[in-house]
């Protein structure tokens, strides 16, 4: 009787192992995520996050590389004419789709097209259809192996937008991704993996796909060789930080983003890692110069003068960032001698020029959230700095959502924000210049300048260009530059090759786990 | 009893409606919009404005309002803004995670203090009272996030013996699926026990002075059957009450459990449409809330004349 209840139970406990172990034994990298994806259609349903997941999946013509420069991906070269009118792309020969089939010029053009009819509701078409810079007058074929795109007038930012991640890299896509009626189902892209399972509030599956053709070139941001170490990669979806870092210790993650504050705990514990990255997006106190106080520049330059960035900075980031006095990312081409000047840090000539401005203590409130990402902590290391020179500076923490209304409305007098990264230093000062409320840099010189940036695209005329707007953006003090954000990921120390970029977005291929 | 309970679900209509009106315009008074969120510091006003129509939001409010009840009507509830998925078996999927940890933690907390009252009221101000009620008062001081913080460094990160993540349907795989629901559960029971277990004791405690229980014990019936066949049965009516509230409130979302432990529940869901401002996802899930205080109360208002016989239905 004891020998068959014995066996019963051993028979269960079996019964429940095999149910936790999947039947195939198969490699899965969990990772953390913050929130679900939009949908599986690159360019069109997306937002930030989606685009890192999509990226796995899909490739264009063309990549950025980790120098932000942009290289070929499906593209065997880029083939730009003289008079900078037509741009070429050989394409590479076998690269297969997710279906089988091999990408040929027609997939490309077929792709194009698509993207370019406004029924898509492409994210990036008015970046080409002359709306929004030059028009592609012609997307031609010129053999299966070749495509040609003719451009209305030279664009220093054609290839830079074709490989935008919030255009969707404009991916290559077969034409089984839709249905007959042109809708969309998933994508057959040409990545190293497949969508898997989708399960909201849960996760998102991607699954290795074993025919995928890599490059050959060194990795080197989205550009370069590729290849899934993993059968499948899990984004967890995981919004709460002490539950992602708790989830990390017991070992269910293989790689999360931390707090800087979790580094020391994390580190301390036997088999992670730590990975500091200095990425691309942009901390920023903005101004607003179209308040009545601070449209008057003596006091927004006493404002910057009294804010040290180097102890913020600490603060914030626990001593592993360096400020960036300029919008322009460290580790851009276009970042030099000029753009690593600031206003400097001068408390008494702080206090003289609001003595000069007449500043009678007029509240001045700084808005921010608590998200993720330092906003409420720069907000409060700003206020107690400007209370130093007297400046009467208000916190007000708010709803990321309700704080991006007012910054779209211009609706607010200072407020700590940040901008995603923009790989073009055009970009990086096109982002916070114009008429619109949203924009806070609104000479007309640094709009006449911010033009010209976007179609110059000799290097020595383009630096001299942005050197004069970093020049400029000192002068007007129209947002304070705190820094270029630095990412904490904590990894498993079973995981290999994770490299984080400056483009603040996770890449996992090449990604692998020792046993 | 059928032509009173058609008579309560009709009654609930109006409510519905009610409801459905202040949901819509409450949701749309928040500041900020989906298209915004979506696009971030992205946004242009080409692409916003692309957006906004892409979702319907260029429409007039009183007409997006009908457009919502239309759907509503014809039982489809419109579609999410962020992720364009069919609204109500979004909100069925998420409320059955939330019910199945809700229900499971009611019914723990239930068996342990129903005789936890019973006992502190047949013993009041003894030693084992005083024990159970200092019990009962940390247990419902304890913080819910705290209380799922502790349970998942001890039992996911020390012992290692439960996940800290992810979710398993107890309709796909019944032994995984309890294995998820343990810290949850007991999470979520943790705070209740303590609040039913004071109620109960409070109302066992009247009932005990009353003269029929005097009476039981006269008539030599033992000690354990007054408590059970007399106190309890008459203490249970305004727990049942109190119960019938927990419920309905757990189940509309246990937000702050299924944050901690990573379900995907009605409450997160909420919260998450609330940042997201999806409108149609955060109006269906609101309503079907509204809906199960709705029920829970018919529910409560029949079990009465089952457990109290001088409870009628007329």
């Amino acid at each position: 009787m004891k020998t068959i209840a014995m066996a019963t139970g051993s028979a269960v406990a079996a019964a429940l192992l095999a149910t936790a172990v999947p039947a195939v034994a198969d490699t899965v990298l969990n990772v953390a995520f913050v929130q679900d994806i939009r949908g599986t259609q690159p360019g069109v349903d997306r937002d930030g996050q989606t685009d890192t997941v999509q990226m796995h999946v899909v490739e264009g013509l063309v990549a950025y590389a980790t120098d932000f420069s942009v290289k070929p991906m499906l593209a065997e070269s880029i083939e730009e004419s003289e008079d900078g009118l037509t741009y070429t792309f050989p394409l590479r020969h076998g690269v297969t789709f997710h279906n089988g089939a091999e990408m040929t010029a027609e997939e490309v053009k077929w792709s194009w097209d698509r993207y370019m009819d406004p029924a898509t509701n492409w994210r990036c078409r008015s970046y080409f259809s002359g709306e929004d810079g030059p028009e592609v007058t012609a997307m031609e074929v010129v053999d299966p192996y070749t495509v040609r795109f003719t451009l209305a007038s030279p664009s220093a930012t054609f290839l830079g937008n074709l490989a935008r991640f919030d255009c969707g890299s404009t991916a290559v896509l077969h034409p089984d991704s839709v249905d007959a009626e042109g809708n969309w189902v998933a994508p057959v892209g040409t990545g190293p993996f497949t969508f898997g399972d989708i399960r909201p509030g849960q996760y998102v599956e991607l699954l290795k796909f074993p025919d995928y053709v890599s490059r050959t070139d060194e990795p080197d941001g989205y550009a370069g060789a590729k290849e899934a170490l993993v059968d499948r990669v899990r984004f967890n979806i995981l919004p709460e930080a002490a539950v992602k870092k708790t989830a990390f210790l017991a070992g269910d993650l293989d790689i999360s983003t931390i707090d800087p504050s979790d580094i020391d705990e994390i580190e301390a514990a036997p088999g992670n890692v730590v990975q500091t990255v200095q990425t691309a997006v942009w901390d920023a106190i903005l101004i607003n110069t179209r308040d009545p106080l601070l449209s008057d520049k003596r006091i927004r330059k006493a404002i910057a003068l009294s804010i040290d960035p180097e102890q913020m900075v600490a603060v914030v980031t626990e001593g592993k960032g360096s400020p960036n006095p300029s919008p322009v990312p460290p580790m851009s081409a276009f970042y030099g001698e000029t753009e690593a000047k600031g206003i400097g840090y001068d408390p008494e000539q702080a206090k003289a020029l609001l003595e000069e401005a007449g500043y009678d203590g007029a509240p001045i409130t700084i808005l921010t959230n608590r998200r993720a990402g330092g906003y409420f902590e720069r907000a409060l290391v700003a206020q107690a700095m400007m209370a130093e020179v007297g400046l009467n500076a208000q916190l007000e923490t708010m709803e990321w959502g309700t704080q991006l209304d007012k910054y779209v409305t211009g609706d607010y007098q200072m407020q700590s924000f940040a901008y995603s990264t923009r790989l073009d230093p055009a970009l990086s000062f096109e982002m916070i210049t114009g008429d619109h409320p949203r924009k806070v840099f609104r000479t007309p010189e640094a709009m006449e300048l911010v033009e010209q940036a976007m179609t110059v695209s000799e290097p020595a005329k383009r630096q001299a260009i942005i050197d004069q707007l970093h020049e400029a953006f000192l002068e007007e003090v129209p947002a304070i530059s705190v820094n270029h954000r630095v990412m904490f990921y904590a990894m498993k120390d079973h995981v290999s090759g994770f490299r984080g970029w400056g483009a603040a977005k996770e890449i996992y291929w090449n990604v692998g786990l020792a046993e | 009893m059928w032509l009173y309970v058609l008579k309560r679900i009709l009654m609930g209509l109006p409510t519905l409606f009610l409801v459905a009106v202040i949901v819509f315009a409450l949701v749309r008074l928040i500041p900020g919009d989906p298209a915004q969120l979506m696009l971030g510091d992205l946004a242009d006003e080409q692409s916003l404005a692309a957006m906004r129509a892409r979702l319907g939001l260029d429409q007039p409010i009183p007409l997006q309002f009908l457009i919502w009840l239309g759907d509503i009507l014809r039982g489809e509830f419109g579609h999410s803004i962020r992720t364009g998925e069919a609204v109500l078996p979004t909100i069925m999927g998420r409320f059955s995670v939330t019910a199945s940890v809700v229900v499971f933690a009611v019914l723990a907390a239930m068996l342990v203090a129903a005789p936890a009252g019973l006992i502190a009221a047949r013993f009041q101000n003894r030693r084992l009272d005083f024990g159970i009620i200092l019990t009962a008062i940390i247990s419902l001081s304890m913080p819910s996030f705290w209380v799922g913080l502790m349970l998942l460094l001890l039992f996911g990160v020390t012992l290692g013996w439960l996940p800290t993540i992810g979710y398993v349907g107890l309709d796909e795989d019944l032994g995984r699926g309890l294995l998820y629901l343990i810290m949850p559960v007991v999470a979520l029971a943790l705070t209740e026990i303590g609040v039913l277990t004071r109620m109960m004791r409070s109302s066992a405690l009247e009932v005990l002075r009353l003269e029929y229980v005097t009476h039981a014990r006269a008539k030599g019936l033992s000690e354990g059957a007054v408590l059970t066949r007399h106190v309890f049965r008459n203490a249970a009516g305004p727990s049942l009450t109190l119960l019938g509230l927990i419920l309905a409130s757990l189940l509309g979302g246990a937000t702050v459990t299924e944050t901690v432990f990573s379900l995907p529940g009605i409450g997160k869901l909420i919260v998450d449409s609330i940042y997201a401002r999806d409108y149609p996802v955060l109006q269906g899930a609101l309503l079907l809330v509204a809906s199960v205080y709705v029920i829970v109360n018919l529910v409560v208002d029949l079990l009465y004349t089952v457990l109290d016989p001088r409870v009628r239905l007329s």
